[in-house]
């Protein structure tokens, strides 16, 4: 596993209200914040993401639409995020979960191309006063200051 | 000078600046030496002939073999960072962008409403301002849609201090790293120009031909309703959309900085809930450290 920046790591934990992860050219995560892990288990590091969304006995029970996601995941392995010059736009990717505790939550998950490494970041975000944020901002208040 | 490709520029000028020292090269007793490499030293260092050493550096052979690199990048003791953009200068030139319309993705400005805490703004190539959250622009007065990253740090009111020249000379190699190196068409050409007219220190910087994001380096803010903010940048490639970036002012997690900031966050989050009819904007002045 490729190392992670030190103050990148310390972003990603310092990012409270926000599910943080950050994933090499392989989509093996090598860093993930407390709120991340909470959301789902492919976040936690060393889980291949894209193993884990696509052959996962989790993401498929989870996933509302998991075949819609296992073909972005699916387009995305062929498509190396660090090349220059893609112009073929990549908005969010929309995940619609049953959370075991909290339950539904529609996630946009937004794809960061870090510099000088062969890393991607992946923040979470849910709609600006929707229920997936306040079952977000739960989610989060359970973690405790301890846990972040 | 201009005319030649951007690898033998860099060459050129990578070339002048070696300290003999630096790749255990002595300085002749008697021979009055000073920084510098001879062409045949480099190709001596790098394992190359001098004739084809000669040729890079006339534009003449534009993409070296990976191994030639690296060994001219021993040859110049290139740190990591500027290796990786000797290598970057070697591959051929990117296919003409399509033209994006410059939009900012929406889903992004999703995410960067959810983190109202964390100022954002987005960047194209050019290191131009083109989206500005609310908590950026309440930061600093310099952050505004239609600026430019580096135009800002050599605008003639900011005072030349040691730390203004750091400043400075990380701007430039920002620009140099997130330009493509390749284009030299007018919409780089016009900056550039600009950039010279606002002061000739530009030019001796962009000589120097440094070239690295500023990942992790403190940026000072002296806020006039919080006090002085230590933060530190991070900037993001947004794929998929022809060189756009996303960076992010972070401070260290639980210093008198994050506090602050929170506090600023707090001010501004207060007037959004008072509408635009609140209290008006006193945007705060951004120093150079």
């Amino acid at each position: 596993m490729e190392q992670v920046d030190a103050l990148l790591a310390e972003f990603v934990e310092s990012l409270a209200l926000t599910p943080a992860a950050v994933v090499d050219a392989r989509w093996d995560v090598v860093a993930s914040n407390a709120l991340a892990r909470a959301v789902s288990p492919s976040l936690a590091v060393g889980t291949n993401l894209a193993e884990a969304t696509l052959l996962g006995g989790s993401a498929r029970r989870t996933l509302r639409e998991w075949d819609v996601v296992a073909t972005r995941m699916a387009d995305l392995l062929a498509r190396p995020l660090s090349r220059d010059d893609d112009t073929t736009p990549l908005h969010g990717l929309t995940v619609a979960m049953e959370h075991p505790e909290v339950g539904r939550l529609d996630l946009t998950y937004e794809l960061l191309r870090v510099t000088g490494a062969e890393q991607t970041v992946i923040l979470g975000h849910a709609a600006v006063a929707s229920e997936s944020e306040r079952r977000l901002l739960t989610l989060a208040a359970r973690l405790g200051p301890a846990a972040r | 000078m201009e005319r030649l490709g951007p690898l033998a520029q860099f060459l050129r000028a990578r070339r002048a600046l070696v300290q003999p020292e630096a790749v255990a090269l002595r300085r002749g007793a008697s021979a009055r030496r000073v920084d510098g490499l001879r062409r045949e030293e480099v190709a001596l260092l790098a394992g190359i002939s001098t004739d084809y050493y000669l040729k890079l550096e006339q534009g003449r052979e534009l993409h070296p073999s990976t191994t030639v690199l690296d060994g001219i990048g021993r040859a110049l003791a290139l740190e990591p960072h500027l290796l990786l953009h000797l290598h970057r200068l070697a591959r051929p030139p990117l296919a003409p962008a399509p033209r994006t319309d410059g939009a900012v993705s929406p889903t992004l400005l999703g995410l960067i409403r959810s983190m109202p805490g964390v100022p954002c703004h987005v960047l194209t190539r050019r290191l131009d301002l083109v989206y500005v959250d609310p908590l950026a622009e309440r930061l600093s007065r310099a952050f505004r849609v239609g600026g430019n990253l580096v135009a800002m740090v050599f605008r003639p009111e900011a005072p030349r201090t040691a730390a203004w020249h750091v400043d400075a000379r990380r701007a430039v190699a920002y620009l140099r790293a997130s330009v493509d190196p390749h284009d030299d068409g007018p919409e780089i050409a016009r900056l550039l120009d600009e950039l010279r007219a606002l002061d000739p220190e530009f030019e001796v910087l962009w000589e120097l031909h440094e070239s690295g994001v500023p990942n992790g380096a403190p940026t000072f803010f002296a806020h006039p309703e919080v006090g002085t903010m230590e933060l530190r940048y991070q900037a993001f490639g947004l794929p998929g959309t022809g060189g756009q970036s996303l960076g992010m002012y972070v401070p260290a997690p639980g210093g008198p900085s994050a506090e602050r900031l929170q506090l600023l966050a707090q001010l501004v989050d207060d007037e959004s809930l008072l509408g635009d009819r609140g209290a008006p904007r006193k945007p705060g002045a951004t120093t150079s450290r």
